[in-house]
This record gives C-alpha cells, structure tokens and sequence, in this order.
C-alpha cells in the first residue's frame, strides 16, 4: 500500500428501493467524509457524499459508522434494458462490488426504454451546472397531495362513511402553496417517491400529504407521509381483523409518525389511541379564504324571490304529490328538467349525501314538514351530493308520502353546480340546516357560516369545533352507542349522537320566527357566524399552526451533499 | 246488574296468545274481574255479536242493566249491539286514528266512539287524545286497572340492596349472561348456514335452565315485556345497562319476557346480547308465564322497576312493581304521567319523534311516540346503584312515595268510584244499588271517607248467574218470543199460569201484550207478583187465590198454560192435569215443569226433613211418571227436556252453608259456585259442557205438550 495514496474502504451494496445504497471512508482518515459518483454506461447519474450513520458499520468497528451512502434515482432501472452500472470513489478508485449490471433481460417496454433514453437524453443534453455552497438557497418545501377519488373511494366497508377528501385537498392545496410547490399524484406507490427523490437531488425537502383515512394510506415510502385525516368517532380502529393490519389504525399512525386532523375530537381519539405525546394537530380546512366574494353575503329578503341556475336533476313539492303507498314517479328524462329553481320564502338549505347514514336526512325532512305543515312560506332545499338520484329518489318519496299533507315546499336538488350557482343558492338560502348524528367534518355548514348564514345543527363531534348559540340554533342531542360503520362483528365501541326530532322541529319553528320577526337579531346571527369562520378557518390562522406542527421553514432531513446536478421533470 | 265482558284471548287461549297483539287486554280484565263484581254479575260471552243482545233483552225483561265491556281496542269493538256496549282500551299515541284506511270505517275510531255510549281508557293521557278528537266532553273515563290494593304488604319488603336472595322460577326458561357463553349466540354478519342454524338452536337449549333456584346479590332491576313489541325497546335498556355497569358484578338485570314463541322471542336478544362485549353485571332472560306466587316473588326480589318505552297506554307491570315500593327507572310521559314523579323514580330525558299507529299498516306518520335519551339512561342506572348501594333512606323514601303514588292512582276505592260513575251514566241513571254516597260522585272519583260501597242487596250474584244461565238454555228469548224454545208467546194468547210464584214467567208472557191469568195458593205474593205484571204491559192481569183444585176458571179458555214446580206439591197429580186440561183451548200449549229426579233424592241426605213436608215437595217424580201423568190427562207431548244443573249444586251448597235464603248468595261458597260456574260457560267448550251436565243432574224437568185441536 503507497502511503501517499489516500487509502479507501467500502462496498457498493446493492441498487434497492430505487437507490444506489453502500458505503466507503478512509480509514487512515476517517473524519473527511468520501464522495461517491454512480455512472450508468458510462454516464454520470450523480454524486453523493458517504455520511450516513449505518449501526451495522459502527457495531464492526468502521469508526464511528457515518459513512454509508445512498443516492436515490428516480427511474425504477431494474425495469429498464440492462444497464452496467459503475460505482467509483470521486476522482478514485472502483468500490468493491462497484462493477454490476443491472436491469431486466426480457424485453423492456417501449414506455420504460423510451423513459430511460429520454432521461439520458435530459442528463446529457444539460449543462450541468454545479452550483457552490453560497448559491444554494434555503431548501424549498414540496408537498405532494392525494386523496381518493372515485370509485377507489368506495371500495371497502369504511368508504361508506368515508368523506369527499376532494374539497379538503383543494382547500389545503392553496393554503400550502405559500409555503411551498404543491404536486398532486393519483398514484401515490408509484409516484411519491419518484418525486420525492427528484426533490432531494435537487436539495429540497418534501412532504406527502395523504388526505385519506389510515388504512388507505400508502406506507413505506422513503418520503415522509402525513395522513390528513377526518373522524366522527371518540375512539380510532384499534383491531385487526381479515388479517389485515391495516385495520388497526394505531400501528398506521405509528408507521407514520405523525397526523393531521381535520377536527379536535379526531385528534382526541388518536391520542387516545396513540399517547398524549403522539405528534397530532387538528387543523381546520381553510376555506375562509378560498372565495372571499362570498363573505358577508347579503340576506335575502323572504319576499323577494331568486333565481337558482341548476343543470341537473330538480323536483319539488309543487309539482310532485307526494304520497304513501304509491311507487314513486319516474324519474324526469334530462330533457324535461328546469334549468332554473325559483326560491321565496324562508329557505332552509342542506347539503348532504344521502348514502351516508349519518347525516340523517329523513330526521332532517320530516320535522320540516312537521314544523311547517301548514306554512306555504318555508322552504328546504336538498342538495344532495354522491349517485344518484336513482339511487335514493324512491326512498326520499316514500318517506315523504308517510308525512300527513303539509302546505311549505320541498325542493330537491341532485346537480353539479359551479362556484357561481353554489354561491347564488348560499345567496338564496337563510338558514344551513344538519342533523347528522356525527361529522368528521361539515364543509357545507362551514360554507355557509362563511357567507353570514346561521346554522340550525347539533353540537357534537367536528361540529363542536366552531358551532355554539352564539351563531346557530342548537338542537339538543344525546350520545347513543352504536358500532363501527365497517365492523359488524364487533362490540359497541363507537358512539355516534341521537339527534331530538322534536328539538330540531322546534328549531325550525324558531328559526322562521327570527327571519319574519326578529330581523335584527336573526343579522346578528349570521355575522356571528362569518366572524366565527374567520377566527376559526381563515389561512392566516391555519398556516400559522400548519407551519409550526410541520416545522416549516426547517429541514426535517439533512440535505445530502449532493451534486447539483438539475435533473429535468422529464417525467413529471 | 249483568256485566258481559269479552276479550279476544281468554283464560284458555292466553297461554297460546301471548305476545300477540291484543294479548295484554286480557291481563286487564283479569285485573278489573274482581271491582266489577261488586258492581254486578260478570258474565264472560266467547261470542259476544251472538250472545250480547239475546241477554241484554232478556235482562232488560227482568229489570236488569246490562252493559257489555269490550276489552278491545275501537276498531275491533262491535258496534251494532243494542246492549250499550262500552270499549275498554289503552293508547299511548296523542293522536287516535281519523282515516279509515283499506275501505274500512271503524278503522277511523271517531266513527266507533260516536256510537258507543261511553268508553275506558287507563290514563289521562289517552283521555285527552279521545277528547282532542271527539270534544272535551266526550264521555270517556280513564280508568287503570286496580293493582294497587293487591300488592300491599309486599312494600315492607322493598330494599335496594341484598346481599343474597334466592328467587325460584319453575316454569320458565332462564338465561344467564353468567352461566352460559353468549358468544354462542353471536350472529356472525347475519350468516344463515345450516350449522350456524345448528349451534343456535344447541346454545338456546343448553342456554335456558328450568326449575331453576337463581341466587341474586346487589342491585336488581327488573322489567317485565314483550320483547317483539318494538315499542318496549328492550335493546337500549340492556345497552345502556351494560354500559352504566360493565365493571360492576353486583348489579342485575332481569327481562322477563312473556311471548309464546320462544325463538321468536328470546333467540334475538341473546344474539343482540352477545354483540355488546363483555361485561361483569349480570343479565337475565327469564321466559315464560310465572305462576302468581312466582311473580310476586320477582317482585320482591327487585330493587327497581325499569322501563324505557316509546309509550305506554298502560304498563301493568310496572305499575305492579311500583305499587308494591320498588322504584321505577322510567321516562316520564304518556300513561306514566299520572303516577311517576321525581319522588318515586328515576325520570330518564326523552325526546319525540314521528309515528305510526301501530296497527296501520300503510305506516303513515299520524302521530308522535318517545324517545328516551341514551346517555341519561345510563346516568339515571348509575345514579339509582348509588342510592340502592349507599343510601337507604332515601330509597326507603322513593319506595314510600311509589307505594302513595300508586294507590292515588288504582287503588280499589279510586277505581270503584271511577267505575261507579261510569255505570251510572252508561245505564242513565243514579246505580240505585250502589248506594253510592253523594260526594263520591265526582270527577276524581274519590272521596276522604273511602268507605267501599255496600255490596249489592237485590242483584245476587248468583240469581244473576242463574239468569243467565238460563237465558243461555234458551229461556227468556225475546228475540223469537219463546219463553222456552218450543213455547212462543205472543200478545193474541191468553196464559194461565198455575202456581206462578214471584211470576218471573209471567213477566216474560206479560212483556208480549199478552192476557195472563195468575192463580197460586200464596195471596200476597199473589198481589204483588200481579201488582208488577200490570207494570210490564200485560193487556190484561187476573189474578186467583186457589189451591188448583178446582181452578176457577171457565172452560177451553187459555191459548197458553203453565205450571211450574207444582206437581210436586199436590196431593194428586191427576187431579192438577185434570184441571189443566179443562181450562186449555184446543191445540193449547202446555209448559209443565217438575224437579230433577236424581236431585231431588241427593236432597233427601241433605235438605232437612221439612223440604219433603207439607207444603213442600211431597213427592219425587221420575221421567216415566212424568210422561205418563201428562200423556194419561190427553195432553200430546212434543218436547221434553232437563235442565237447571246451576241451581241444582246451588241448592245442594245451599244446604250445607246454612244461612237464610236471602243472604245465600253473599256466602263464600255459593258466590264461588256463581263464579265458578260463570267461567266454565266462557267459550265454546262452555256450550256443550251446560247441557250435558243439565242433562246429568237437573234441576228441573221439563215437558212441553199440546192438547189435541
């Protein structure tokens, strides 16, 4: 050995999990950290310094074991045509086992070779810029976001009750990009950490924000994944069954290490779950901010009427007689619906899924019709989210024909509305009404809340969060043990909220009673609760907590000493 | 004053009933049996559209009221009877059903109230639902049954917390969430295999001991139901329970279901048992009918009362409980406002929701039912384990104002008074047998002297009974005119009666418009009977003071002739035909009756010695002297028959309880017989049962000849 030579020591240990993963030093120099560089035919993917701590090295006397390394690349090589793969100290010699072919002997796709020659092709085709140390800027944030959709929504038991992650994602999405790029993936297995590890040759951090329930969540990523999540219940799954470990939301939440809320008693039944020192925040959607057009709306005076815009299904109580014992009419054909609703009168308005069980849309309409039998004046609207309404349209008829004759009107509408039409129903509408006998959350009643509309609910689970008399009228409701929606085997762990039919009826009689004759303090109401919605749910408000939980503005890994080399989204 | 009474199940047919809808109406009328004969003769009708009018009719022939009680609910209450028909009903809904739905008008009860006379309900409750509907003065009378009065001396016993008890059940199937594994009964995501049928049925007869001795400890809370009547809402009382006491061993719940069909029943609430995870209190499932001692021995076994309905028109059980000092856990509201307070029971909160009438089958929503708060249930369980547990007195107290509370409401006084009144406006006029003291008669129906009213002096209960009996034979037929079937009346007839007594039969000729010419020995008794004949519209009365021997009567005058327990008494029978024939038309009918053979020679080991003296019975005819005196005389027999089996034990029991005639029915014994024989008419096995035995042992003979035109 030629003492003047620096000496090395190490492996290329494999090329896994999408990284080129081994470890070097100078054992006559153990404190300068070694670079390694990674050619793949003789082209340079990039460079990286050996300093991380491997047990394995300590526990075998390689000094303090800082020295392995790992060097991410973002196309799955194995899938491509055999590649030789060289793995060499910077400037000094091969690693042992730094001499390997990898990639599959089968024919390769067209996509796959096409992806790698176009990587090659980018890789090449750059002016590979080495930026220095003083050029670096502070590490930018990616947040990559996902949420189910579709019919991936609703393919297990949970997905029943399962909540339209979509406007939270939405909602979340602007607040995070003050903080941040935001990139949305549809495919997170596939996807996150291709992203993450383009981020981390770039020098920057990412977060993968899983707006989903835990047992839907994508684990072993090499990128960091926060579960957003929205609850009803006190206690979280805690069982495995179907040998499925999934279903024991302790041990997801644990692989995770940390979750997002989107209510208190959510975070309350993770810690429950979990430990009071679980790192757990319950954030509120912030969608304050998201259509500042729609604050402080002004009332709608019950004499004047509105124009509703709908494109989609619409029936009404006008037009349809309603009653017990016949089959419900057919459904209009697309060409015999109006394409307008007009609204008078005090107009109650929900808006719900009547696939959900929990928002207890028969209790919401009968004590309607019960409190406005004879009350031409007063109308609810429906607007019902999710399939249908082939789905719902017989049973919602059938309930309705049961009630005695009732004079107020019943409008339901089952139709995609743009922001604009959304905002001239909340426009329209004096009241947002839920009887749910649990939320996770209730973005409709938050929208409404938004834009000075009062709120007729019960105080219980996420709505406990932001609803008190101060801005609703409350119904009274009492806790009812039942079991989990995905369970039916289990005990009765779960609680949920029976909802008083008689006090939501007499919230109703109440409610129309301030519209027509305390205008005043029915105001008063309604701009309690926008107020209530800017303190509660405004960006200023949410970020700040956001941004603090997440340690926002730190790193949360330290950066490797990688090349700069810029790698360009030729697959992004 | 005859009482008719009728409900769909009867003492035969409960057992095989229960549970059945309609079924806890006979449990009332059980309990109502015992007032209602203070108030008249109780005859139970299997048949009442067939049987109500014939013996109104011939009641009202004797000057009797007769009122028939319907224990049914309006839609099922016949409404087309002449005999004021009263329904006896519980409700618990505030609306009563106004459409008559499927075409059929008594299903709008407004159209069946308006034409009863009056009607009962159990609480005020159901009273204001009527009167909402049909006008706040609508005669209609809450009246509960009378529970109270019989659980007193059971209060003494009322503690809320034991040590040990030992409670034995005998007749019924006992499940015990400690002795068997409800995991058995786990129904596994509804899974309907053969096996699983299989381990079912094995775990239900392993699970339910009989002739069982049950050791009870703690706390014991008790409820008495139907499990499939949803209304009950037994799944939230044992929820709740388990979750107010999973930790706790020393508190008991027992269900003592009533239903016929044990599968039916049971089998669903130990699966939904077993879904509720593991808990250290302990259920029990007790299933079957307890005989009365058992029961009252259930009772004293419980601390406490628990209900947790959508309503009740009248909760038996618990009002049972309750009367005998056990506390209630209970909501307050429909039948239960009339009687549960702060002081006596733990109020569980409730809310209401829509309804459907329960019998409606459309399961329109007409009206409102209860809802009790979960989350308060529990509450008001753990708080009520405190009080039994830690602090007696104030359970003593509680005890003490259920026991108050309960009598207020149906103690026998009250309930008397109630019933009082009811009759009184029902027959439309003051009951002049009841004697009733005037400030009784009031809104309350009570009074601070609770005296019970004296026992009727002129109805006995067993003439009433006799009557009856009668009627049931066929006698008294208004309807057809028949005094006995074979024997048409009518007003062109001219009737002598020979030897015609008090004149019962002649009232009954009399009542046709017809000439009725009375002649018996006895001159005052002659008077009167006379006296009332010209009351009852008889076109015309003669009246003759003879011995028949000869009658003072002209020749071939009498269309109809009778003579009633006479022969006995002469001393020649063919000098009294002889008579008979003389004053008979031709083609007249004759109606001759003489006592039972065999009766008469049991009589002779048991009447005294003067009974067959003169100017008693010299004489016992058997049926072949009988026929042949009638037949010897000229007289073509076309009828002949026995009946009286009634009054023939009536007069033997007569015998033994020596007491003068007219006290007789008031002894033990013979109100027993009237009962006893009351009950065995109930139901069809009634009717063949009264003329066999009539045929056994009969009071009287019976022969109906002509003489030849």
């Amino acid at each position: 050995m030629d003492r003047a030579v620096p000496q090395f020591k190490g492996f290329f240990d494999a090329y896994r999990g999408g990284a080129f993963e081994g470890w070097v030093w100078r054992p006559d120099a153990p404190e300068q950290p070694v670079t390694v560089e990674v050619y793949a035919n003789d082209v340079c993917l990039g460079e990286i310094e050996a300093s991380i701590f491997r047990p394995d090295l300590r526990a075998a006397g390689i000094g303090h074991g800082r020295f392995g390394f790992s060097l991410p690349f973002p196309i799955d090589l194995e899938r491509s045509e055999p590649i030789r793969i060289t793995v060499r100290v910077k400037n000094g010699p091969l690693l042992s086992g730094g001499e390997t072919t990898i990639g599959r002997s089968e024919p390769v796709s067209e996509d796959d070779a096409a992806a790698f020659k176009a990587f090659v092709a980018a890789v090449l085709g750059q002016n590979n810029r080495r930026k220095s140390v003083a050029e670096r800027s502070e590490p930018k944030t990616n947040f990559i976001v996902y949420c189910p959709t579709g019919l991936e929504a609703r393919s297990d038991f949970l997905s029943v009750a399962e909540y339209d992650y979509g406007f939270v994602l939405n909602a979340f999405t602007a607040l995070l990009e003050r903080f941040g790029q935001v990139h949305r993936v549809d495919d997170p297995a596939r996807q996150v950490d291709v992203l993450h590890g383009a981020h981390l040759l770039r020098g920057e951090v990412s977060l993968f924000l899983s707006f989903a329930p835990p047992h839907r969540t994508t684990l072993g990523l090499r990128c960091p994944v926060i579960p957003v999540i929205a609850w009803q219940y006190p206690t979280i799954p805690s069982e495995v069954w179907d040998g499925e470990r999934r279903h024991d939301w302790r041990w997801v939440l644990g692989q995770a290490g940390r979750a997002i809320t989107l209510s208190n008693l959510a975070a309350r039944a993770i810690k429950a779950g979990l430990g009071a020192d679980f790192p757990v925040i319950s954030l509120p959607t912030p969608i304050w901010d998201r259509q500042p057009q729609l604050h402080h709306l002004p009332v709608r005076s019950p004499t004047t009427p509105a124009k509703i815009k709908v494109d989609g299904f619409v029936c009404e109580s006008r037009t349809v007689e309603f009653s017990a014992g016949m089959a419900a009419p057919r459904l209009p054909a697309p060409g015999e619906l109006p394409d307008w609703v007009d609204l008078d009168g005090v107009v109650f308005t929900s808006v719900l899924s009547p696939a959900d069980g929990r928002k207890n849309w028969p209790d919401l309409v009968t004590a309607f019709l019960a409190a406005f039998s004879d009350r031409p004046d007063a109308t609810l609207v429906l607007k019902m989210v999710g399939d249908g309404p082939e789905l719902w349209w017989s049973d919602l008829f059938d309930r309705v024909g049961r009630m005695p004759a009732f004079a107020c009107r019943l409008v339901i509408i089952s139709a995609a509305m743009d922001d604009a039409d959304h905002g001239s129903l909340i426009a329209a509408s004096h009241w947002v009404v839920n009887a749910s006998t649990a939320e996770g959350l209730c973005l409709p009643l938050m929208e409404f809340m938004c834009s000075d509309r009062p709120a007729i609910a019960p105080v219980h689970t996420a709505m406990a969060d932001y609803l008190d008399a101060a801005c609703a009228l409350v119904v009274h409701s009492d806790e009812q043990y039942c079991g989990w929606p995905h369970d039916f085997r289990m005990g009765m762990p779960a609680t949920s909220h029976q909802v008083s039919w008689s006090s939501l009826r007499d919230a109703y009689v109440e409610a129309y009673r301030l519209v027509m004759e305390e205008p005043a303090r029915y105001q008063a109401l309604g701009q309690a609760a926008g107020a209530r919605m800017e303190a509660f749910c405004s960006d200023a408000m949410v970020a700040e907590r956001l941004s603090s939980f997440l340690g926002l503005g730190h790193l949360t890994t330290p950066p490797p000493q990688a090349s700069a080399l810029v790698i360009a989204d030729a697959f992004a | 004053m005859i009482i008719l009474e009728h409900s769909l199940y009867a003492e035969k047919t409960i057992a095989n009933s229960l549970g059945l809808p309609e079924y806890s109406y006979w449990f009332v009328r059980k309990a109502f049996a015992p007032l209602l004969e203070r108030f008249g003769a109780v005859v139970p009708l299997a048949s009442p559209v067939e049987d109500a009018d014939r013996i109104f009719r011939s009641a009202k022939a004797h000057a009797q009221d007769c009122v028939f009680l319907s224990f049914s609910a309006p839609h099922q209450t016949p409404t087309g009877l002449t005999c004021p028909t009263v329904p006896v009903f519980a409700w618990e809904y505030d609306t009563i059903p106004n459409e008559a739905w499927d075409d059929e008008p008594q299903n709008d009860w407004r159209q069946v109230l308006r034409r009863t006379p009056a009607a009962i309900t159990h609480s005020r409750f159901s009273v204001h639902a009527v009167r909402r509907a049909l006008g706040s003065d609508y005669p209609i009378w809450s009246i509960p049954a009378p529970v109270a009065d019989r659980q007193a001396g059971l209060e003494t016993t009322a503690v809320g917390w034991r040590e040990r008890i030992e409670l034995d059940i005998s007749n019924a199937l006992v499940f015990d969430s400690w002795a068997i594994d409800l995991s058995l009964f786990a129904d596994d995501l509804g899974v309907r295999s053969a096996k699983a049928i299989e381990s079912l049925q094995r775990a239900m007869r392993e699970g339910g001991r009989q002739s069982r001795r049950i050791e009870l400890g703690g706390v014991v809370y008790t409820s008495v139901l139907n499990p499939i009547d949803g209304r009950k809402n037994w799944a939230d009382m044992a929820t709740a329970f388990t979750y107010a006491f999973r930790e706790e061993p020393r508190a008991t719940l027992i269900l003592k279901t009533t239903h016929r069909d044990l599968h039916k029943a049971v089998t669903p609430m130990l699966q939904y048992l077993a879904k509720l995870g593991r808990f250290r209190c302990r259920i029990l499932v007790v299933h079957g009918m307890l005989n009365d001692s058992e029961y009252q021995r259930l009772i004293e076994a419980s601390s406490y009362a628990v209900n947790t309905s959508h309503g009740e028109g009248q909760c038996l059980p618990l009002m049972e409980f309750m009367a005998a000092g056990r506390p209630a856990i209970t909501p307050r509201h429909t039948a239960m406002l009339d009687y549960v307070s702060q002081d006596n029971a733990f109020v569980v909160a409730d809310h209401h929701r829509p309804a459907s009438w329960p019998h409606d089958m459309r399961h329109v929503c007409r009206c409102l039912r209860h809802q009790i708060e979960f989350a308060d249930l529990v509450r008001r369980y753990r708080q009520s384990f405190a009080v039994a547990r830690d602090q007696p007195q104030q359970y003593a107290e509680m005890s003490k104002a259920s026991v108050e509370a309960l009598r207020a409401f149906c103690g026998d006084e009250v309930v008397a008074g109630r019933l009082g009144e009811m009759f009184a406006y029902v027959c439309k006029e003051e009951h002049p047998r009841l004697a009733l003291a005037p400030e009784r008669v009031g809104s309350t129906g009570r009074s601070p002297n609770a005296a019970l009213p004296p026992a009727p002096s002129m109805e006995d209960h067993g003439f009433l009974v006799g009557l009856t009996d009668d009627m049931l034979t066929g006698w008294y037929n208004r309807d057809t005119g028949e005094l006995t079937p074979g024997f048409p009346i009518s007003g062109q007839d001219i009737v002598v009666d020979v030897g015609c007594g008090d004149g019962g039969p002649a009232q009954f000729c009399a009542r046709t418009g017809a000439h009725v010419i009375l002649a018996d020995v006895d001159g005052p008794r002659l008077e009167r009977a006379a006296e009332r004949l010209r009351e009852e519209g008889a076109s015309r009365v003669d009246a003759y003071v003879t011995d028949a021997d000869p009658l003072p009567l002209p020749d071939g005058q009498a269309t109809r002739v009778v003579c009633m327990e006479v022969m006995e008494h002469v001393e020649d029978p063919a000098v009294l035909m002889r008579e008979l024939v003389r004053v008979g038309a031709p083609g007249a009918l004759y109606l001759i009756t003489v006592p039972g053979h065999v009766h008469e020679q049991m009589q002779k080991h048991l009447a005294p010695p003067e009974y067959f003296e003169r100017p008693n019975h010299i004489r016992i005819i058997d049926p072949v002297t009988f026929e042949d005196v009638i037949t010897t005389a000229g007289l073509q027999i076309e009828r002949k028959f026995t009946y009286g089996f009634y009054w023939a034990l009536w007069w033997t029991f007569f015998w033994q309880c020596s007491v003068p005639l007219e006290e007789a029915n008031r002894h033990p014994l013979l109100a027993s017989w009237a009962k006893t024989w009351a009950l065995a008419l109930e139901g069809p096995d009634g009717r063949r049962i009264q003329p066999l035995l009539n045929g056994l042992m009969p009071k009287n003979q019976v022969i109906i000849a002509r003489k030849p035109a």
